[in-house]
């Protein structure tokens, strides 16, 4: 297999996250989109982590003109915040600078925090609420600017191996690189096993203990 | 999370903010990841 360097934003490149001292670290970053996600739900009854729901929901509401345009801003903090993401990893390597990884993890944890707070105070009104309002949809702006940021820091970091607030993509790659694995042997076989591995929870029994 | 939720509202947002402080603790950053020289604080790229 012909190697490459990865691009100078790259943290982990795909074989260098495979490593199982890296598991608790991916496992956090996904058990963290995950808790958001069921937070958001048990708030207002809405995902927020993974866009495919959010545009669903555009469609659902075909002709509720409001709604549509609330859901869509829903959708636009996310790709803010993946665009955001840039600012402290790709945009610094372009510039000759280390890329700041933590950087952007740092702005999810901001967001979450300045959610719990407003949240506190009253702002996002009464848990349990169906998001029918402004300021539930300003709630979900936010966790959602937040998700954009922590998914593309996660992919960016890792030359796009890793995404920690979605499932559909990661399954998929799963199912490949599992059928990939039944059509080749030895080395080819094991690598696409332990890309299977990562994608399906990051556990892979065949890593070497050294790492 | 989902009981949390139920329970202190939305100051449970708080946990996964902690969970990803955690992550960037266990190494989120060059260093700690063993990531290459060229991205490591203070070792020039070759």
């Amino acid at each position: 297999m012909q190697t490459t360097s990865p691009p100078p934003h790259v943290l982990l490149s795909t074989q260098e996250v495979l490593p199982r001292r890296h598991t608790a670290m991916m496992l956090l970053l996904a058990a963290a989109a995950g808790a958001v996600n069921a937070g958001a739900f048990a708030a207002c009854d809405r995902f927020v982590t993974h866009v495919t729901g959010t545009v669903t929901r555009i469609g659902i509401d075909a002709g509720r003109w409001l709604l549509m345009l609330e859901y869509s801003l829903v959708l636009a903090a996310f790709v803010f915040g993946a665009m955001a993401s840039v600012i402290a990893i790709q945009g610094r390597a372009l510039r000759g600078k280390p890329p700041l990884h933590a950087a952007p993890l740092f702005g999810t944890v901001a967001v979450l925090v300045l959610t719990a707070a407003l949240g506190d105070a009253g702002y996002f009104g009464p848990i349990g609420a169906p998001a029918e309002e402004a300021i539930h949809f300003a709630f979900l702006s936010l966790l959602a600017f937040g998700m954009g940021l922590l998914n593309a820091t996660a992919a960016s970091s890792t030359a796009l191996a890793v995404r920690v607030t979605h499932m559909t993509g990661p399954a998929s790659d799963f199912g490949v690189h599992l059928a990939t694995a039944w059509y080749c042997d030895g080395e080819a076989r094991r690598q696409a096993l332990q890309l299977a591995v990562l994608r399906g929870g990051k556990s892979s029994p065949s890593s070497p203990a050294r790492h | 999370m989902f009981p949390l939720v139920g329970v202190v509202g939305h100051g449970a947002f708080v946990l996964p903010a902690l969970l990803l402080l955690v992550a960037v603790a266990r190494g989120f950053h060059p260093v700690a990841t063993g990531a290459p020289p060229s991205l490591r604080p203070g070792i020039p790229c070759p």
